[in-house]
């Protein structure tokens, strides 16, 4: 297990209180593997993926365990903390167009990251390196001269990668990394991640709210719902047996061109104040199976064949 | 638009009520004389003449004479233009320095001691006159606590062999290190008194836009490779923060010529901000109408070089 | 039903005004105004003696008997001060009121005709805008001579080019928005289009250029006056007393440099609250209304 996350807390600080984003999920990654984590907008699922870099606001309260080969996170100084960013954590940002620097040449974003970590290296090695993972991400070398803007958004999502990649880290984070891409380029950079992770024996965390992109990638899934991951199975389990309600309304809104099933459906309802989030079971509200113990405790996580899932359908309540 | 600013100067000053003919003879004297002088200065053409010889003048360099000490006016400018230009350069640097540096971390700290009293410090700092801040100044380091003398630009019993004009250049140039000294303290006051006022403004804009800055994607990015604070924070949210800044700097370097004047004369300070002063005083019109457009100009020249400087800084500007 | 409405609209607009802290800002500047403004306008019943009379010795320092000291003609700082608030305010309302009322209609004319004449006028006004405002405000003022008109002229051309920019971009952008256009194809007139449509679009914008401008003005007022080109002596002027300043300096006494300071900077402070706070409320409340 190369990483892992347990009873994991973050909770942001506001004037009005605590939103509590990220509350008590429990997640691990092997080596290798893909996790992909899905969830519709403001569940929590980019804070998770800050969160574990611990880049969010410094008020920003988190409890819990974070573990990285072993390491404990949580609770380490900033000066430690900077050193298993980038290096052995690296990250992915959504939006290529604003997450790289504007007026700093590419060669430049690659030399500091390598310095940082690497205080020895020398330009010219870092040149080297730089060119080879450019390679890979299938950008020409010698454009490492230019700036980003220079660049279309599917090629700078490239380069991010890259730079990710540069230092080869342990686990990678990919935060929602074709959400702002047209679909064909969404499709390219996918198949590329795919490639890497294959070569570079990546484990990836893959966050997300179209379930489409997960589908090829992730070896299991995770979903994720105001802040609690109800469901977590392996990839097929997920989409042909999905067995938390969420889950399969989920599923069944994808639209399909089925031309027998025209009709556009979706899930009633919004999402949860997270500021005061209900008693019981977060999604109880908007569930069409509904129980009354479901809006009075919280369900616990139980597991059902090789998926675990936290709903009161398949644990019973004790008398 | 030096064209536009000629006219309009022109045309105003020559709208003067006092004839300079009269104050530089004396009511006394005789029509005759009073005739010929004016037909010497060449004030009895008609006035569009009278323009397009000015013109014509000023292209060649010849601002006139002065009706007051009959030396021409651009060999004043040119001896009390060094004054000002070392006046300005320093209260300049000081001034970006303060703004810069401050501005920055009250930036990366916001809303700590160090953001609210800069926030506090520029909307003081503006409302306070620049010569009563140097009156103050003066009253405190010059007489109470006689650290600093209270004006001119050197001591009299100190020789310095004068090649700039830069008083600071030119005892570093000849190695005359008690003259170095001298100036230093001379020019201390005058230069911390305007210095401040200006950086009044640059703090304020430097805060604001960095903060802009700290929460672009971009920054987070960078922290989550892992690079250190101070280079996130000057690397990269300063370096962008500054390219909006560097298109007020014109604006900038206009009310510094303005708090230039009431410095110099504060300070006793031999410049041309001291002369406009002081020619107006004695309506040598030449000397006033040179003075002016030789303001003009160098605004002009001013804004070029910031231009210049504002696309070496931003690439977006040059591709 | 009707009175109901503006009472509770100036209720919730009180309630607006302190619930945040720009709301502070603003009523502390307004309050800082507000003194300043009854200074000037009952001096002569608030100040202890005759600021142009020679009362006691030269250079006192302040004492029971003249709280902030005296000048080196022996006139009293503090009635000084306070009359000098008069000058001070009335040279800026005025050169506001000539900016203003030159600026905003030759920036409405302009923008909404457009053409020649726009260019023109932005032209002139470009070039005005871009040179140092304090030696502009020199040059016309030693053109001028001294009095309270020819400063507060001096000063307002200064600030005439701002009025004009702002209005002008502003009348610009509008009378390109539809609904213009539809007044237009309804047949409206010009001048109606102007006064209904767009003026009151750009109200806000000159309101808090308006008080921004006033601090602006009250400084330039005291830069001239400073420099000798300013109101005539004996009038009392904060700036004038400053220009003494040199033997007031040389004889430690800081009390006829502190005082007509001071006067100065909180004033100053006063309009550039008010004018913050007023641009936090306004703009605002325009963005609700849109």
């Amino acid at each position: 297990m190369i990483f892992e996350a347990k009873d994991l807390k973050i909770y942001y600080k506001t004037k009005k209180g605590f939103v509590k984003a990220v509350d008590n999920i429990s997640l691990s990654v092997e080596k290798g593997q893909t996790v992909g984590l899905v969830g519709e907008s403001g569940c929590g699922k980019s804070t998770f993926g800050q969160g574990i870099l611990r880049i969010l606001p410094p008020s920003t309260f988190y409890s819990g365990s974070l573990k990285i080969e072993n390491q404990e996170l949580l609770g380490i100084p900033e000066s430690s903390m900077r050193k298993i960013r980038g290096k052995k954590i690296g990250m992915i940002f959504q939006d290529p167009m604003t997450s790289l620097n504007p007026v700093m040449r590419i060669e430049k974003l690659f030399y500091e990251t390598l310095r940082t970590h690497e205080p020895e290296i020398t330009e010219e090695e870092a040149r080297k390196r730089t060119a080879k993972v450019l390679e890979k991400v299938g950008i020409e070398p010698e454009r490492m001269r230019e700036y980003s803007f220079q660049f279309s958004g599917g090629m700078r999502q490239r380069v991010m990668i890259a730079l990710t990649l540069v230092l080869n880290p342990l686990l990678v984070i990919a935060d929602e990394p074709t959400t702002s891409l047209d679909v064909i380029v969404q499709a390219q950079i996918m198949n590329l991640l795919n490639e890497l992770r294959k070569e570079y024996d990546m484990s990836m965390i893959l966050i997300t709210h179209d379930l489409g992109v997960v589908a090829e990638m992730a070896d299991k899934i995770c979903v994720m719902y105001a802040g609690h991951i109800v469901e977590e199975a392996l990839s097929e389990d997920l989409y042909y047996r999905p067995k938390h309600p969420y889950t399969e309304l989920l599923l069944k809104s994808i639209p399909n061109t089925n031309i027998n099933d025209l009709e556009l459906k979706y899930i009633p309802g919004s999402p949860p104040d997270l500021l005061n989030p209900p008693i019981g079971c977060r999604f109880a509200p908007r569930c069409p199976y509904k129980k009354e113990i479901c809006e009075k405790k919280v369900p616990p996580t139980v597991k059902v064949d090789k998926t675990k899932v936290k709903c009161w359908l398949y644990s019973e309540v004790e008398q | 638009m030096i064209l536009i600013l000629l006219i309009m100067i022109f045309f105003i000053l020559r709208i003067i009520p006092g004839d300079p003919v009269l104050a530089i003879l004396g009511g006394k004297a005789p029509v005759e004389v009073i005739e010929a002088k004016r037909h010497e200065l060449g004030l009895d053409k008609p006035i569009i003449i009278q323009f397009f010889d000015y013109l014509g003048d000023v292209a060649k360099g010849d601002f006139g004479v002065s009706t007051l000490t009959s030396r021409p006016v651009w060999s004043e400018i040119k001896d009390r233009f060094p004054a000002t230009l070392e006046l300005t350069i320093f209260s300049f640097i000081l001034a970006l320095i303060i703004g810069i540096f401050w501005g920055a971390e009250a930036a990366w700290r916001k809303d700590k001691a160090i953001d609210i009293s800069a926030r506090v410090y520029s909307i003081f700092i503006y409302a306070v006159p620049v010569f009563w801040l140097g009156l103050m100044l003066q009253l405190l380091f010059g007489i109470y606590l006689r650290w600093l003398p209270v004006g001119g630009r050197l001591s009299p019993r100190v020789s310095l062999d004068i090649k700039t004009g830069l008083f600071l250049l030119d005892s570093l140039i000849s190695w005359n290190w008690e003259a170095f000294w001298d100036v230093l303290k001379h020019l201390l006051l005058p230069g911390v008194t305007l210095g401040l006022v200006i950086s009044s403004i640059f703090l304020r804009m430097v805060r604001n836009n960095t903060v802009l800055m700290l929460s672009k994607d971009f920054v987070k990015a960078a922290k989550a490779r892992g690079l250190k604070p101070k280079v996130v924070l000057y690397g990269h949210a300063l370096r962008n923060a500054f390219v909006p800044i560097f298109t007020i700097m014109g604006m900038q370097f206009a009310l510094l010529l303005a708090g230039a004047i009431l410095t110099e004369t504060t300070f006793s300070w031999p410049g041309i901000g001291s002369y406009l002063v002081l020619k107006i005083k004695y309506r040598d019109f030449p000397a006033i109408q040179g003075t002016i457009i030789f303001f003009a100009i160098f605004v002009v020249i001013i804004s070029i070089v910031i231009d210049i400087v504002n696309a070496l800084v931003d690439p977006r500007v040059r591709y | 039903m009707r009175k109901k409405f503006i009472s509770e609209r100036l209720g919730e607009f009180i309630s607006d005004l302190f619930g945040t802290g720009t709301g502070w800002l603003t009523f502390i500047g307004a309050m800082i105004l507000i003194f300043y403004i009854v200074l000037a306008i009952f001096s002569p019943q608030i100040a202890p003696y005759n600021p142009t009379e020679r009362v006691g010795r030269s250079l006192t320092a302040p004492n029971d008997q003249f709280i902030f000291g005296t000048d080196n003609l022996g006139r009293d700082v503090l009635s000084r001060v306070i009359y000098g608030a008069r000058i001070a305010l009335m040279i800026a309302f005025i050169a506001v009121a000539i900016a203003a009322g030159v600026g905003v209609p030759l920036g409405l004319i302009s923008g909404f005709l457009g053409g020649p004449l726009d260019r023109v006028l932005t032209l002139i006004m470009d070039a005005i805008y871009s040179f140092p405002g304090l030696i502009l405000a020199i040059a016309i003022a030693a053109v001028l001579g001294p009095g309270v008109i020819n400063i507060a002229i001096s000063i307002a051309v200064v600030y005439t080019p701002t009025y004009f920019k702002v209005i002008r971009n502003q009348v610009s952008s509008v009378k390109s928005e539809l609904y213009v256009e539809a007044a237009k194809a309804l047949g409206a007139k010009n001048r109606e289009i102007l006064m209904k449509y767009i003026f009151p679009n750009v109200l806000p914008s000159i309101v808090v250029v308006l008080s921004m401008n006033l601090a602006d003005a009250i400084m330039t007022e005291a830069g001239l006056s400073f420099l000798g080109l300013g109101i005539a002596p004996p009038t009392p002027d904060w700036g004038f007393d400053l220009s003494n300043g040199q033997r007031f300096v040389l004889s430690k006494a800081w009390w006829g440099l502190l005082f007509p300071g001071i006067a100065i900077i909180t004033v100053v402070l006063g309009f550039s609250m008010f004018s913050e706070g007023l641009n936090e409320l306004i703009n605002p409340t325009i963005r609700e209304r849109r």
